[in-house]
């Protein structure tokens, strides 16, 4: 295997308003040009691991990692200045929620230019324009001069992911860039992603609730339950043979892919707190005592890292519900 | 907005700007006739004898029933004529005119370096914290909210009158100690017109106190307002785009947030500039500033009525006229009120 472009190290991160880690001590890597997709339920860290590598949480969250080397240099060491000139040059984000990620009040080519120095700006209005059509919008020239309420929230994302590749970056931090859309612009615009990601030879880090969105984009896949991974490897042998009841659960209860979450199938119960068990101890249906006792560490099985004392079974009891599984006797 | 709207809008704005002038004037005419002072008596002098009290009663209409003289009232104002100050002996158009520009000189400064002040500690206040000036800003805005203007004002003559003596204790610029004309009636503005170093160098240490005195009694208002609406839009997820574009820090603050809470800020600017209007009457007695404040404040003290009247107008109508001022001013601030219009 090549070098990673981004390798994340013992990743934690607590929220100063918050009592628990919201991400509690994650490794992964992200090779380039390829794509890896983060996916777990609502409040399993996702966000919060995508915003710590851009390190666009500084003042409202404590952030910690062995380290985080992006192209080789550690991001969390970097200077205010190098910060800004990453994320202008080296990384794009595209962020879930179109309308509150937009100043309402700025035109369009305004903000997607402001990163820029005056004497640039001719030239990578004219990059914008280009990547604005790219993207599917017809009259860019136009839009660069609108205002971003006069254009519909699939148009919003839209030029939002132009503004991200214009600095020609090689990763793309997409956080959920789709869910907040209507679901024909969902399809459109995820394989408007993968497209533009081959092409651009970008990498990718996808955020996502759905795996099924995942499994035709990522090569890899990362499963975080509660702050943690449970599971990590290429996606169809994720999703195929799965070997964690969460990953289980999470594909069995995924809405197909054209199709909006409605429901949350999980309950919103507390979760053990304990570091001491397997996070998942108090939801898994295949629960053994040691579970409580004793925390299930990450470990290679076949192509998958997973962290369950259960792995080897899960695959003999699924078959057997042929369901979700609901229980172990 | 075609235009037939727009001027329908308009005169719509217009008519309720007439309405709440008309309002303040009966108020103060119904006010003026209620205080149990008589202002024949006043005018007639301490020593008049009973009928020479009914001649100037007579004289001065006010032995008419109300509603004739409510209506004479009105009439005089529509004809601009105030009446006449029983203390100057003067029609109180020309004594507001005269005082009018002093007083201003006061509030367009005050104004000025109170907006550009407040907005710029607010945003200090907003983007660092935690830094000791900022520390220092929320401690003397509680303070500078409790200290009133008087008590301020005195201090300042106190330590850089008194004390120190590097200012003027009171008083306007003397026009007879230099040779320039009154061309105004604003002492630094006469005194560059009239090519002046030496008067402007008077008339802009004359200032310094009252407009100090003025923009530290209200300045922890527009700072305060500023740094908490520069909050809110700084935790905006728009914000947090611009940073992961990689903007500069100071652009997003100026650019981003600064403008989206403007809109708040600058409609509490326009109040402020009708309060500030109100509070150089304590002002410039504290400094004997020659303005309409010290005329106004005459006038309350010898029950003075045609003055007191004339100034509630100016004032009320500055009020209103300000407001209205700012409110045509959201459009251009806001691009989607704009639209709408
Ligand atoms: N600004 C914040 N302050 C305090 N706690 C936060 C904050 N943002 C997120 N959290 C908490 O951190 C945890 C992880 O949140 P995060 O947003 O990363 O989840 P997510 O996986 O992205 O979920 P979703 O699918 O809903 O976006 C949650 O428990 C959430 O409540
Ligand atoms: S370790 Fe135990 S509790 Fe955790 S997922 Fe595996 S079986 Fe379930
Ligand atoms: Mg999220």
């Amino acid at each position: 295997m090549s070098t990673p472009l981004l390798s994340v190290k013992n990743l934690e991160v607590r929220y100063l308003s918050a009592t628990a880690k919201a991400v509690k001590g994650i490794s992964f890597e992200i090779q380039p040009a390829t794509c890896l997709a983060i996916v777990g339920e609502s409040g399993s860290g996702k966000s919060t691991t995508a915003l710590a590598i851009a390190r666009l949480l500084e003042n409202s969250a404590n952030t910690k990692a062995s380290e985080i080397l992006f192209e080789g240099k550690n991001i969390l060491n970097a200077s205010k200045k190098e910060l800004r000139k990453l994320r202008r040059e080296r990384i794009g984000i595209v962020f879930q929620d179109p309308i509150a990620s937009w100043n309402l009040s700025r035109k369009v080519g305004t903000q997607l230019l402001d990163a820029f120095d005056k004497s640039e700006r001719p030239e990578r209005r004219e990059k914008l324009i280009h990547f604005m059509e790219k993207v599917g919008i017809d009259k860019a020239a136009q839009v660069i001069d609108m205002y971003p309420y006069m254009l519909s929230g699939g148009m919003m994302q839209r030029a939002m992911i132009a503004g991200a590749l214009l600095g020609n970056p090689v990763l793309l931090i997409a956080d959920e860039p789709t869910s907040a859309l209507d679901v024909t612009v969902q399809a459109d615009l995820l394989h408007l992603l993968s497209e533009l990601r081959k092409e651009q030879g970008l990498a990718m880090l996808l955020v996502s609730h759905n795996l099924a969105v995942v499994s035709q984009i990522a090569e890899r896949t990362v499963v975080m339950y509660s702050g943690e991974i449970v599971e990590e490897g290429p996606t169809s042998t994720l999703i195929n043979s799965s070997k964690h009841p969460y990953t289980v659960n999470l594909i069995r209860s995924m809405p197909a892919m054209d199709q909006p979450r409605k429901v949350n199938l999980y309950t919103n119960e507390v979760r053990n707190a304990s570091s001491e068990g397997c996070v998942y101890a108090n939801r898994c249906p295949l629960v053994i005592p040691i579970c409580n006792s004793q925390k299930p560490e990450l470990q290679l099985i076949g192509e998958t890292n997973v962290a369950c004392h259960r792995h080897s079974e899960v695959k003999k009891l699924l078959e057997v519900s042929n369901g979700s599984i609901t229980s172990d006797s | 907005m075609n235009k037939f709207k727009r001027i329908r809008k308009f005169a719509q704005r217009f008519s309720w700007m007439l309405l709440v002038v008309w309002a303040s004037l009966t108020l103060t005419f119904i006010l003026s006739r209620v205080i149990p002072a008589d202002p024949a008596r006043l005018a007639a002098g301490l020593q008049a004898g009973p009928e020479q009290v009914l001649e100037v009663r007579k004289a001065l209409g006010l032995d008419k029933p109300l509603i004739v003289q409510y209506f004479t009232y009105l009439k005089d104002i529509l004809r601009l004529d105030l009446g006449d100050s029983i203390q100057t002996r003067q029609p109180v158009l020309d004594d507001i005119l005269r005082y009018l520009p002093v007083t201003l000189e006061l509030v367009f400064l005050s104004f000025f370096i109170y907006a550009i002040l407040g907005v710029l500690f607010g945003v200090l206040w907003a983007r660092f914290p935690r830094n000791i000036f900022s520390k220092f800003l929320s401690f003397s805005s509680i303070l500078g909210v409790a200290m009133p203007v008087f008590w301020v004002g005195l201090l300042l003559q106190l330590i850089f009158a008194a004390k120190l003596q590097w200012l003027p204790l009171a008083g306007s610029l003397q026009y007879q100690d230099f040779d320039i004309t009154r061309y105004t009636g604003m002492g630094i503005l006469d005194s560059i017109l009239s090519w002046n170093s030496e008067a402007l160098r008077a008339a802009v240490l004359a200032v310094i106190l009252p407009v100090t005195t003025l923009v530290l009694s209200q300045i922890a208002i527009a700072t305060r307002l500023t740094k908490s609406t520069l909050e809110v839009e700084l935790r905006q997820h728009y914000v947090r785009t611009a940073r992961a574009r990689g903007v500069a820090e100071w652009k997003i603050t100026i650019f981003d947030a600064l403008r989206n809470a403007l809109n708040p800020v600058v409609t509490m600017l326009g109040l402020q500039f009708g309060w500030l209007f109100g509070g150089t009457i304590l002002v410039e007695v504290v400094f004997s500033w020659p303005g309409l404040g010290l005329y106004s404040f005459n006038a309350f003290r010898t029950f003075d009525y045609n003055p007191i009247l004339a100034i509630t107008l100016v004032v009320t109508v500055t009020f209103v006229v300000v407001n209205e001022l700012v409110a045509l001013l959201y459009p251009l601030l806001d691009p989607k009120l704009r639209e709408r219009k």
